[in-house]
């Protein structure tokens, strides 16, 4: 991959809700390096510099990662249980972006150590206004660990 | 009628008049007899009246010594005694209505008791007499001469000496007219002739008193020999033996008859007593096998050495080896085992420890219990076409408490135990069935959730592009669309928005259904402030008169409630908006003991003819364009209240407002 870090990481596996978040992000100017993986298992592989990504300098680290829950292959708690069972891994933010509003899930995800679970509005205007929150906060806002 | 008379009545009556006369002239002419004879049998005529007496009861001996047995007396007293005659003469029929009495008192004896023997009941009778003869009828001799003419010369005065040889006489041909009535009673024909019970053994009971006469016969005529060999050779043996007898000698050999008679009639008694306890003891043993026989639980019963003494029918019937083949042996085990070895009552005889009753019922069938002295066990016999036997067995012990034997019952369980196997298998078949469809249900349930969760994620995705896309197109294209198409894009928004909201009130109705209630106290009137406070934006705008009355704590599961009052006051908010003065009045009032909420608006109401489609999901009574909404509303409210166990129902009239009402049961969860 190229030397630019990667600041942004999105698991998304829907087109329409990629392409919407990224042009939200885009509107709120918030144009940090993004990278989109479209399943878990590449998200892992792309985290954990596995598989098709073991080229990747592991200990350059996305400041964010916006997971989706209903991905194929590995699910979105899984990647998130991963992620932060791995102390290489477990400071990086993680902010679970998705349609469920299910209490179990919104539960299980602040068990595994979610540092934010935002329920994805049908809402266009609301979308956008949630998407710009998380950028301005973990991007601009939050100091990262070294 | 014919039940009053007694048994035999006219033969008794007859006999009792006839006793009566023979007692009669038997004393009659015993007065003619000379003095020393006399003396002796003056009194004998009363052995009549007596036998009748003893043998049939008081009723009949009182009838005999009327008719004659006792009435000579007056005769006999008469001549000379004067007054006398009344204190001495009636005694006599007294004595054997006294003896009649007490006979037929001691025939109701189950028990022989010796103080109501005739000899014993004869003391207190004669002693009285005795006062009687010692006193009163002195006095009445001294109030002689009497008034009648022919006995003007009866003495006014006799000597004390001559009453009391009276006495005695009379106490000694008492005992002699019991003891000899006894005797004859105790005589095999007589007893027929009485027609008295024949139970015990008349041979050897007129035996032994006929020998007892005999002795008593032979100890006369010993005397009379000796007499006419030693004292008086001059007489004739004859004249010794009966004709011409001294008073002394009469008196001697009379006594010398008496006591063999007495020794007789003990002696029989003695044997009849016997008699009576061997046949009482064969009786009861009789009587035990009976019992035995008769029992249709199978029993036998071992004794000393082991050795079988009773194998009752339905042991014979259960083991199919007959009584005759055991009995005697020491084969019990032949039935049950196929080798030699003790069953439970050989256990239970030699005092087996318990282990050791275990050890030889030890096969995994088994199951015993030990109740005093006392063994159950249930055991598998596959010798006995595969039986369940029901096996108890005790000690039988002698009056000092040694074990003398044992007794085992058997009792063919089988059919309880088959059906006990068949409820088991059923209930472990139903456990599967339950394990199975409790499976099936959780599959279903899972497979809803998914199909759920599904909803939630995957259908908001691309209503969300819809939304997202549509909104771009506004906002970057906007200006070089024509309006037409900019309502339209706006219309895709809107509808997009509106299906967002049916999904989010359809999963909560879903979610409804599956939650469990948390049902605890509530304060109701805070639940409603609450909502109204969260619905404030609803009618900021607007004149809305809220109208709280009486809401008393309830038992509910306090989020859901809310979720009830919530709706129902959106619906009263969302249907007045067309009225200038709004009102809306919550509240309860209790109808037939049941506390029953309300929420009533005045509204635009509904047409009643279609509140059957008022829970409905999706029903809707007014169009989307008037009212908005998604007509889950309602059907959410039902779901909740039918969770409570309680009944929600809503009156209305159009244009006029609608209400309503809901129970919570009293559900406790």
């Amino acid at each position: 991959m190229n030397n630019q870090a990667v600041e942004v990481l999105l698991v998304e596996d829907n087109p329409g809700d990629e392409e919407l978040t990224l042009l939200a992000l885009k509107k709120y100017k918030i144009t940090n390096k993004i990278f989109v993986v479209r399943d878990g298992a590449e998200a892992l592989d792309y985290i954990f510099a596995d598989g098709k990504y073991s080229g990747r300098d592991i200990n350059q680290r996305p400041k964010v990662i916006l997971l989706d829950l209903k991905l194929p292959k590995v699910g979105g708690l899984e990647v998130l249980r991963r992620i932060k069972a791995d102390p290489e891994t477990n400071c990086i933010p993680v902010v679970v972006l998705t349609s469920s509003n299910e209490e179990s899930d919104i539960v299980e995800s602040y068990k595994l150590g979610v540092n934010s679970y935002i329920v994805k509005p049908v809402d266009f205007k609301q979308f956008a206004e949630s998407v710009r929150e998380i950028g301005m906060y973990w991007l601009l806002l939050n100091e990262p660990t070294a | 009628m014919k039940k009053i008379i007694p048994k035999g009545f006219t033969y008794k009556t007859i006999i009792s008049i006839l006793f009566g006369l023979l007692g009669f002239a038997l004393n009659f002419y015993s007065i003619n007899f000379y003095f020393p004879p006399y003396t002796a049998t003056v009194l004998i005529g009363l052995i009549f009246p007596m036998l009748i007496t003893l043998a049939w009861g008081w009723k009949y001996g009182l009838l005999s010594a009327l008719v004659g047995g006792c009435q000579t007396m007056w005769w006999l007293w008469g001549p000379s005694n004067g007054y006398a005659i009344f204190p001495v003469v009636p005694p006599f029929t007294l004595w054997i209505v006294w003896h009649g009495f007490m006979a037929g008192w001691r025939k109701k004896q189950t028990v022989t008791k010796w103080w109501l023997s005739p000899y014993i009941v004869e003391i207190p009778f004669r002693i009285l007499n005795s006062i009687n003869l010692l006193t009163l009828c002195r006095w009445a001799i001294s109030l002689n001469p009497p008034s009648w003419t022919w006995a003007s010369n009866a003495a006014n005065t006799i000597p004390m000496d001559f009453s009391i040889f009276v006495v005695i006489k009379q106490a000694v041909v008492g005992y002699i007219v019991l003891l000899l009535a006894d005797v004859l009673l105790n005589l095999g024909f007589t007893r027929k002739f009485f027609r008295l019970e024949k139970e015990y053994n008349r041979t050897n009971t007129n035996f032994i008193i006929s020998a007892a006469f005999l002795v008593g016969a032979f100890c006369w005529i010993v005397d009379s020999i000796i007499d006419t060999l030693v004292f008086q050779p001059e007489s004739s043996f004859l004249d010794s033996l009966a004709l011409n007898v001294s008073a002394h000698d009469i008196f001697i050999r009379t006594a010398f008859l008496l006591v063999s008679l007495a020794g007789g009639v003990l002696a029989a008694n003695l044997l009849r007593g016997q008699r009576e306890s061997d046949n009482a003891l064969r009786g009861s043993e009789e009587r035990l096998k009976q019992i035995l026989e008769g029992n249709p639980i199978p029993i036998f019963v071992i004794g000393e050495k082991h050795t079988v003494t009773h194998w009752n029918k339905a042991c014979e019937n259960l083991t199919g080896f007959h009584a005759s083949k055991m009995i005697g042996t020491k084969k019990q085990w032949l039935p049950f085992y196929s080798e030699e070895r003790p069953v439970l009552a050989d256990l239970i005889m030699d005092e087996a420890a318990e282990e050791d009753i275990f050890r030889y019922y030890s096969s995994k069938y088994t199951n015993s219990i030990l109740t005093e002295g006392r063994y159950e066990i249930e055991d598998f016999f596959p010798g006995l076409d595969g039986k369940w036997l029901f096996v108890t067995a005790a000690p039988l012990r002698d009056h000092l408490g040694k074990i003398i034997g044992a007794i085992e019952t058997l009792q063919d369980i089988t059919g309880r135990k088959q059906a006990e196997e068949e409820i088991r298998a059923m209930n472990v078949e139903l456990e599967q069935r339950v394990i199975e469809r409790t499976a099936q249900l959780e599959a279903a349930n899972r497979e809803l959730e998914s199909f759920s969760y599904s909803v939630s994620h995957d259908l908001r995705a691309p209503l969300r592009a819809m939304n997202g896309f549509s909104r771009i197109l506004v906002e970057e294209y906007g200006k070089q669309l024509p309006q037409e198409a900019q309502r339209y894009l706006d219309l895709v928004q809107e509808n997009s928005h509106k299906m967002g909201k049916l999904i989010d009130d359809l999963l909560l109705f879903s979610r409804m259904g599956k939650q469990a209630l948390n049902v605890r106290d509530v304060n109701c009137a805070e639940i409603v402030e609450q909502s109204l406070a969260e619905l404030q934006t609803e009618r900021e705008d607007r004149k809305i008169e809220v109208a709280l009355g009486k809401l008393p704590v309830c038992r509910a599961d306090s989020i859901l409630l809310k979720q009830v009052f919530m709706n129902l006051l959106t619906n009263a908010f969302k249907f007045t908006k067309v009225k200038k003065n709004a009102r809306v009045e919550v509240g309860s009032k209790i109808i037939k003991g049941e506390t029953v909420y309300f929420v009533k608006d005045n509204g635009v109401g509904f047409d009643m003819q279609y509140v059957g489609k008022l829970f409905g999901v999706f029903q809707r009574l007014h169009s989307a364009a008037e009212f908005e909404g998604t007509g889950v509303g309602l059907a959410i409210v039902q779901r909740i209240i039918h969770r409570h166990g309680g009944r929600v129902w809503a009156e209305a009239e159009v244009d006029k407002g609608a209400s309503f009402y809901f129970t919570l049961g009293g559900k406790d969860e």
